[in-house]
């Protein structure tokens, strides 16, 4: 009940504090999709676009001339990691390290620190992926026009490319708290998820294709990324 | 042993090689409104977040309520109030849905009594969180304090920002916690607040515990700036005689000095003369220090 009483809290708190920025990110995310589906006919036959194309194919098995392949690769396949990885590192190292003016009094409240911080981190979280899910309607829609069979938008090295995001932004969180300074957090952030193809590149070379197991690695190491950040928090000094 | 309401031995906070607080052992009994004065840097935040195990000590060790404030803190908590020196609120919404929002946290009836306390505050429950000045920020901070009826209430600098008619209602609450049984604790650089309510008062200098003081000694020789102006000459002797009278100056027809406790000998000595005028001034806490203790408060 306490526990559920703090969640709500933590949502009603988060939801008020963030409300804007879900809402501008979903619009951002918009942006993206209509940009991508503007620039199917536009940027199809540009020789930089065929030879990114061409090596992210390597990378993916996917054809870019179709809708589908088109927009998991050239839409959300290089953005989604930055799209969920960015604002969770920067609004959960802002709700840990900088914002800790609610928190001092929170925290003086009768709850553990850890259910206090989880709750605050859920509701970040879960509100960024439905800005993402809304702001990627669009781009849903026109796949499901164009060719059918939308859902496999959500599948397979989506969530990959999603937990890739997650993983690396717990783990530059990690960093954050262990050294108390947000700025490692987000320089650390910043340099993961610019690598995320290196990422799927050694992932491929070394599971064979296999993104199965890659998905479970990275949800691992999100999973552990998350539990160590508030293991640190724990033992932090609070000093408001 | 005997109970106190907080008890501190020893305890000790180093931030690397900087200093917290050191080796203070304090107690707090029931019933107690209990005060801790020193300069900004004196180590009064720390004291308080090393009760409140927001900071974990370098060594020693402290008991809120008979509990270990460290394994037993979700316990202590449900009994705490407390009030940061530093706040704020980062979420939307009104002041209303901030203190339903923290109520509902405590729980019980807690809600009931924050709307009670937000009218003696006289703080609009309609008024949005964005637009909140220091003055409300430090009233809802002093309302989510108190609104469980806690049994120990640990406040940080209180009285910081609020008008004088909220410090009044403050005062009140304190009043009215000791009144039930419950104990205050609360830091403050300034010492007539410390006279006017506390029951004993710990003098923090750097980190040390620089003395204990009752409050009625407090009140009994409580330090004044005293400026006079008489319509012609004085002799300064008749004041240099005085025993609870320090730094005598006398220029023109203008007499200044420190006055300690009871101002009566210093007015009868002064009916002598034709007086024209009366200031009496708080003196700063760097004259407290060393006027009471013989060191500077912000010296090393």
């Amino acid at each position: 009940m306490a526990w559920a009483r703090m969640l709500l809290d933590a949502f009603a708190s988060v939801w008020m504090a963030h409300r804007r920025a879900w809402l501008i990110w979903a619009v951002a995310v918009t942006g993206l999709a209509l940009a991508v589906i503007a620039g199917y006919d536009f940027l199809l036959r540009r020789w930089m676009v065929i030879n990114l194309a061409d090596w992210l194919n390597d990378l993916q098995g996917l054809d870019v001339n179709e809708p589908l392949g088109w927009a998991r690769l050239i839409g959300f396949g290089i953005v989604l990691p930055w799209a969920v990885g960015v604002p969770v590192v920067y609004w959960a190292s802002a709700l840990l390290l900088n914002g800790q003016g609610e928190l001092t009094l929170l925290l003086a409240y009768p709850y553990p620190r850890w259910q206090v911080l989880l709750g605050r981190w859920l509701a970040l979280v879960l509100g960024l992926m439905l800005a993402i899910v809304m702001g990627s309607l669009p781009l849903l829609l026109w796949v499901g026009w164009q060719q059918g069979g939308w859902l496999a938008l959500l599948r397979e090295q989506m969530l990959f490319l999603a937990l890739w995001g997650l993983s690396w932004a717990n783990v530059a969180l990690c960093l954050g708290v262990w050294s108390g300074q947000a700025r490692l957090a987000r320089w650390s952030a910043w340099l993961g998820l610019l690598f995320v193809w290196v990422g799927v590149g050694v992932g491929k070379l070394f599971w064979n294709s296999s993104e199965q197991l890659l998905g479970w690695l990275l949800a691992g190491v999100a999973g552990m990324g998350l539990v160590a950040a508030l293991w640190l928090f724990e033992r932090r000094d609070i000093l408001g | 042993m005997r109970y106190l309401v907080v008890r501190t031995e020893n305890l000790t906070k180093f931030f690397g090689h900087c200093r917290g607080v050191e080796d203070l052992t304090i107690g707090v009994e029931p019933g107690q409104v209990y005060g801790v004065l020193g300069p900004q840097g004196a180590g009064k935040s720390t004291l308080l977040r090393l009760l409140m195990d927001l900071i974990r000590p370098t060594r020693g060790h402290a008991l809120v309520l008979g509990m270990d404030v460290h394994h037993q803190k979700a316990a202590i908590q449900r009994r705490v109030g407390y009030l940061p020196a530093e706040f704020g609120f980062v979420r939307g919404g009104t002041v209303g849905s901030l203190l339903h929002g923290l109520a509902m946290l405590r729980g019980g009836q807690t809600w009931q009594a924050a709307q009670g306390l937000a009218e003696r505050f006289n703080l609009d429950l309609a008024t949005p969180i964005a637009t909140l000045g220091a003055l409300q920020t430090q009233k809802i901070g002093l309302i989510q304090a108190f609104m469980h009826h806690p049994d120990l209430v640990v406040l940080d600098e209180p009285t910081r920002h609020l008008d004088q008619d909220a410090q009044d209602v403050f005062f009140r609450l304190v009043s009215e916690v000791r009144a039930e049984g419950g104990a205050v604790l609360f830091t403050s650089s300034v010492l007539c607040e410390m006279e006017r309510v506390c029951d004993q008062v710990a003098v923090l200098h750097h980190g040390h515990l620089l003395a204990v003081e009752r409050g009625v000694q407090l009140r009994a020789r409580a330090l004044r700036k005293v400026e006079m102006r008489f319509a012609g000459p004085v002799s300064a002797d008749v004041f240099c005689r005085l025993p609870n009278l320090e730094q005598v100056r006398l220029e023109d027809n203008k007499l200044r000095c420190l006055l300690s406790g009871d101002p009566d000998p210093l007015l009868k000595a002064a009916s002598q003369f034709r007086v024209m005028d009366i200031l009496s001034q708080q003196p700063t806490l760097e004259e407290v220090y060393r006027s009471y203790y013989g060191v500077g408060a912000y010296a090393a």
